[in-house]
């Protein structure tokens, strides 16, 4: 294709959009509501994804063994934790370890200690880490009967759970997501077929002239890439609005986001990715939805 | 330029449209098709542009045998041959200029051609002031003019007209018969399908008359003759 048949079939799409207003305001709208339902999903699945991160650098699997335990059941339980396959690591905790740390939080208090050793009544432990933080439960029932574990400290109770939240969500969202995009491919191919009929004989006309199936096609193409493209650029802006509000209002009253361990993405953060998936989807949408409505009309 | 070797087409609903047709137009011939509706004039034109395969025999237009031409070849076939219609079917949303231009752009041709080839037809049929109207600001002798200079703007060696006069009054009739004769005296061979006795009685060119399908008649320097005139006045 040369140039300026590229340049004129671009400027016939886009004047189709505005010639045929009515029809490209239904495609369009069917695109921004399709485009906002995946905008929900993927915000909802960006920040879990973030959180669960987040969770995962949290510290690890704290072991504390019985203090009054010998040097060789303690021995015993770090043969536990190297057979261990869930344990990717361990880092020993000394008794000297755990003193030096009791005085550290002391401080200037800390010889109330003197007279007590070298920390005998202090416990030693293990601070492991795992291959996959997802199989912190089942790590932890199972070190929990080993003999002389006196207890198992771990803040990522909840690390398994928000993971399979996410992989639910996940999972819904991308079948909620194909379906959207077919519901949105056949009501915009059918909405482009209603104009497509309208046109049939100025399709024929320009047929028997001698024009070629592509640039009959081109232009509807054209019309469907700009009803994506405006769609998109709506929902993006909405969507974009909406996630700010959103988070604002979280952020000021519900949680503290000061910390680590619970954050949502800022607008910033989720605006690059949306704009690409919005883009992408709305222009091959919007072709597809030409494409398979014209099919029929250019055999003349 | 144009070849039937016995050629007949069946339509699936049973219709023996036009049975065992054979005629050779050469090149710069005038020919009229006369005959009843339904006598297989437009089935002719259909076959001629590739619009319908015949069931049996052998098409040939500009040398090229259409029955084994690969679809994607039939919008090139349709450049070389302009087509004229009772109906005009001018593009509605688009200018007398743009009309024309449509013809040209499907063939990738500049707009420095187009600025320069599409003003020239539009003056030969006598519409270079009515570039920038639309097809339903004109007449419907102007519509046929348009519709001549979209045909004629790629030069095609072959001009096809079905009815051109149709829906047009005597006078203008006659207007678009002389642009035809033009054209044709320029090297275009015309093909006219018609129904007006006067004109194929004055212009007296080639005649190929049609009847159920059967060519009966198909004399040089011909009239419109009696058994068409009947079937002209029944109708």
């Amino acid at each position: 294709m040369k140039l300026h048949t590229a340049s004129y079939l671009i400027k016939e799409g886009a004047k189709n959009v505005f010639r045929n207003k009515l029809m490209s305001l239904a495609s369009i709208s069917i695109i921004i509501v399709s485009l906002l339902v995946f905008g929900v999903f993927y915000v909802i699945i960006y920040d879990l994804n973030i959180n669960t991160r987040l969770l995962k650098e949290q510290p690890h699997v704290v072991v504390w063994a019985d203090e009054n335990l010998a040097d060789y059941e303690v021995d015993l339980i770090a043969d536990y934790l190297n057979g261990n396959a869930h344990v990717a690591g361990y880092e020993f905790l000394s008794k000297e370890y755990a003193l030096e740390q009791v005085k550290e939080i002391l401080g200037e208090n800390a010889d109330i200690l003197e007279g007590f050793g070298e920390g005998d009544f202090l416990r030693p432990g293990f601070m492991v880490e795992l291959q996959d933080p997802e199989n912190s439960s089942t790590f932890v029932q199972e070190i929990s009967k080993v003999y002389g574990v006196a207890k198992v400290e771990y803040s990522q109770k909840w690390i398994g759970f928000i993971i399979s939240v996410g992989k639910w969500v996940q999972g819904i969202s991308v079948i909620l997501i194909a379906v959207f995009f077919l519901v949105a491919v056949f009501i915009i191919s059918n909405t482009v077929k209603l104009t497509v009929f309208a046109r049939k004989h100025e399709i024929s006309i320009m047929k028997y002239i001698g024009a070629a199936d592509w640039f009959i096609r081109w232009p509807f193409v054209i019309e469907g890439i700009v009803i994506g493209v405006i769609g998109s650029a709506v929902a993006y802006v909405g969507t974009c609005y909406a996630y700010k509000e959103l988070y604002e209002y979280l952020n000021a009253n519900i949680v503290n986001f000061g910390t680590d361990l619970l954050k949502l993405a800022t607008v910033q953060e989720i605006a690059l990715g949306l704009a690409f998936f919005y883009s992408i989807l709305g222009m091959l949408v919007g072709a597809l939805g030409s494409i398979l409505s014209m099919r029929k009309y250019l055999k003349v | 330029m144009v070849v039937f070797d016995q050629v007949s087409k069946r339509y699936p609903n049973g219709v023996l449209a036009l049975s065992d047709a054979s005629f050779n137009i050469t090149k710069g011939e005038f020919v009229f098709f006369v005959g009843l509706t339904g006598s297989g004039k437009t089935t002719i034109i259909k076959l001629m542009i590739k619009e319908e395969d015949p069931t049996d025999g052998e098409i040939f237009v500009n040398g090229i045998e259409l029955k084994g031409m690969d679809p994607y070849d039939i919008p090139y076939l349709r450049r070389n041959i302009g087509i004229v219609f009772q109906d005009f079917r001018l593009l509605p949303h688009k200018t007398a200029f743009e009309n024309v231009a449509y013809a040209m752009q499907i063939t990738e041709a500049t707009p420095k051609e187009i600025r320069r080839q599409v003003p020239s037809v539009l003056s030969l049929v006598g519409l270079a002031k009515k570039a920038n109207a639309y097809p339903d600001q004109l007449s419907g002798g102007e519509q046929q003019r348009v519709v001549l200079a979209r045909a004629i703007v790629n030069n095609p060696s072959l001009l096809i007209a079905d009815e051109p006069t149709g829906n047009l009054d005597p006078d203008t009739s006659l207007e678009i018969m002389n642009l035809l004769c033009e054209i044709n005296s320029r090297g275009t061979t015309v093909i006219v399908v018609t129904h007006e006795k006067t004109i194929v009685d004055t212009l007296k060119k080639r005649v190929i008359a049609l009847s159920n399908g059967e060519i009966y008649r198909d004399e040089q320097k011909g009239l419109y003759g009696d058994e068409a005139s009947h079937c002209q006045l029944s109708n």
